[in-house]
């Protein structure tokens, strides 16, 4: 798995939320992104998941170009910003209707999933009810059910309790694979130390460090 | 198919509570004509109408308006209520789809062009789902009062209803003009309304759809899309009217170009978690 992001640039009204980012991702990393709010992690994400369209520049994923091959890459899971899901479901029937559409999960594994992100105890509690913790768990499901090869988490332990934190942070190693690429936008630089490979720094729209 | 089930769960089944705007366009239709019918029959020997009569009174539209000093343009009521409602069910749902979760089911489908085919499958459902429901309550409405239940207008209803150029039409001609040809600038109207939505709100889009019925009414032109819809609008009840051939195959060209103008939006479009 190979992500290629060259001369990315993203504007919006006149405001530049990326500047001409270049960087490869390869499989078998834990990327780490760190920066400011608003300094184009999230937008990096989106643009990576082609819910956003570049202004110039190009992301190649496999070979394959965004928005000129593909319009979403084949296989992705996503957290971005607040997780939101239907309210009158259970998480286990939001996770279920969400598989329906990639038929590669089954009941069983969505369970498993469920346990793993500690959910198991409200998997039938619908999903109006959670809380913000329960609701952060639930997004991550969502973003590694059905094993994507690519796996982006924005804030992934946001309102997640101190057991909780270090649960998911096991949950997120445990994902790293040849074959995958995982991009984690995280605020706390202790908690990036102890999950990332590479760290990716961000600021203003650019890149300012890497490594 | 696997998006579609989704669309149509949670775009039709949980929001059936709108189709309810069906049952109560063509209630309030039969009740109408069903009133002047009893009216009538206090003087006349007119029969109780039939199923036709009813559906007629319901997508008739209106004449073609020629402006007078002493003749003020009446906006068809009926008609525009039945449009709108419609509109009213398809306004929100593909953007509101989008939203929160909506990126989640986007990004499962693997593509946009999955996407726009499945909202485009769901307008259509939408639609017919609705015309069958007002085609279902003005049956039952029929069965109820003893009407029968047939699709052949009756000469004296449509007298009594000043409109018996409908009689005019031939079988096949009747049936297009009030069967496929309303269901077809529905479906036209649902289509470019989800178009539009992608460029400016939603609210705004259907306050423009709606002007666009009314002026529709008020003049006789091919640009405004309810005279394609409309049977008081075609040859031969109307001299100078459409043609019911050419206005079914204008009614697909303009639907497949929205399809094809929607797509090409919809591929370039950002899409926000918060619109």
């Amino acid at each position: 798995m190979k992500i290629e992001i060259k001369d990315l640039y993203k504007e919006i009204k006149k405001n530049v939320i990326l500047d001409n980012v270049n960087i490869t991702l390869t499989g078998g990393k834990i990327y780490g992104i760190q920066g400011k709010n608003g300094c184009g992690k999230t937008m990096l994400m989106r643009s990576i998941a082609g819910l956003v369209i570049p202004t110039r520049g190009s992301i190649i994923i496999n070979g394959k170009v965004l928005h000129r091959d593909i319009s979403i890459p084949e296989s992705i899971g996503v957290l971005i910003e607040n997780p939101s899901f239907l309210p009158r479901y259970s998480g286990y029937e939001n996770l279920k209707m969400l598989a329906m559409l990639d038929d590669k999960v089954s009941d069983g594994e969505i369970k498993d999933l469920l346990e793993k992100v500690g959910l198991k105890d409200a998997a039938d509690k619908k999903f109006g009810k959670y809380s913000l913790g329960m609701k952060q768990r639930l997004g991550i499901a969502a973003a590694i059910m059905g094993s994507p090869e690519i796996v982006l988490l924005d804030e992934p332990i946001n309102a997640i309790d101190g057991e909780g934190v270090e649960q998911i942070r096991q949950l997120i190693l445990g994902l790293r694979d040849e074959n995958r690429v995982v991009l984690v936008a995280c605020h706390d630089k202790e908690e990036m130390q102890l999950l990332a490979d590479d760290i990716i720094c961000m600021q203003q729209g650019r890149i300012v460090e890497k490594g | 198919m696997k998006m579609f089930k989704h669309d149509w769960l949670e775009g039709i089944w949980h929001r059936k509570l709108y189709l309810i705007l069906s049952v109560l366009a063509a209630f309030f239709s039969c009740t109408g004509i069903h009133s002047s019918i009893i009216e009538h029959q206090k003087t006349e020997n007119i029969s109780n109408g039939t199923f036709m009569d009813y559906w007629i009174y319901l997508v008739d539209g209106c004449q073609a308006y020629k402006f007078d000093w002493y003749n003020s343009f009446v906006i068809p009521i009926r008609w525009i209520c039945f449009i709108t409602f419609l509109l009213i069910g398809v306004n929100n749902y593909m953007l509101s789809d989008l939203k929160g979760w909506g990126y989640q089911v986007l990004v499962h489908s693997k593509s946009r062009l999955n996407w726009w085919i499945s909202k485009l499958m769901w307008s259509i459902s939408y639609t017919l789902c609705y015309f069958f429901v007002s085609f279902c309550t003005v049956l039952i409405y029929c069965i109820l009062r003893n009407v029968a239940v047939n699709f052949k207008p009756t000469l004296d209803i449509m007298k009594s209803q000043a409109t018996e150029s409908f009689m005019k039409f031939g079988n096949r001609n009747l049936y297009v003009a009030v069967l496929i040809l309303p269901l077809l600038m529905a479906l036209f109207l649902s289509i470019i309304q989800m178009v539009l939505s992608l460029y400016i709100r939603p609210v705004y889009v259907f306050i423009i759809m709606f002007i666009w019925l009314v002026a529709s009414a008020y003049k006789k032109s091919w640009l405004l899309v309810g005279n394609l819809g409309m049977p008081y609008r075609m040859k031969p009840v109307l001299k100078s009217g459409f043609s019911t051939v050419q206005c079914f195959f204008v009614l697909i060209a303009a639907s497949l170009i929205c399809i094809i103008w929607g797509y090409l939006k919809f591929r370039k479009r950002d899409i926000f978690e918060k619109e």
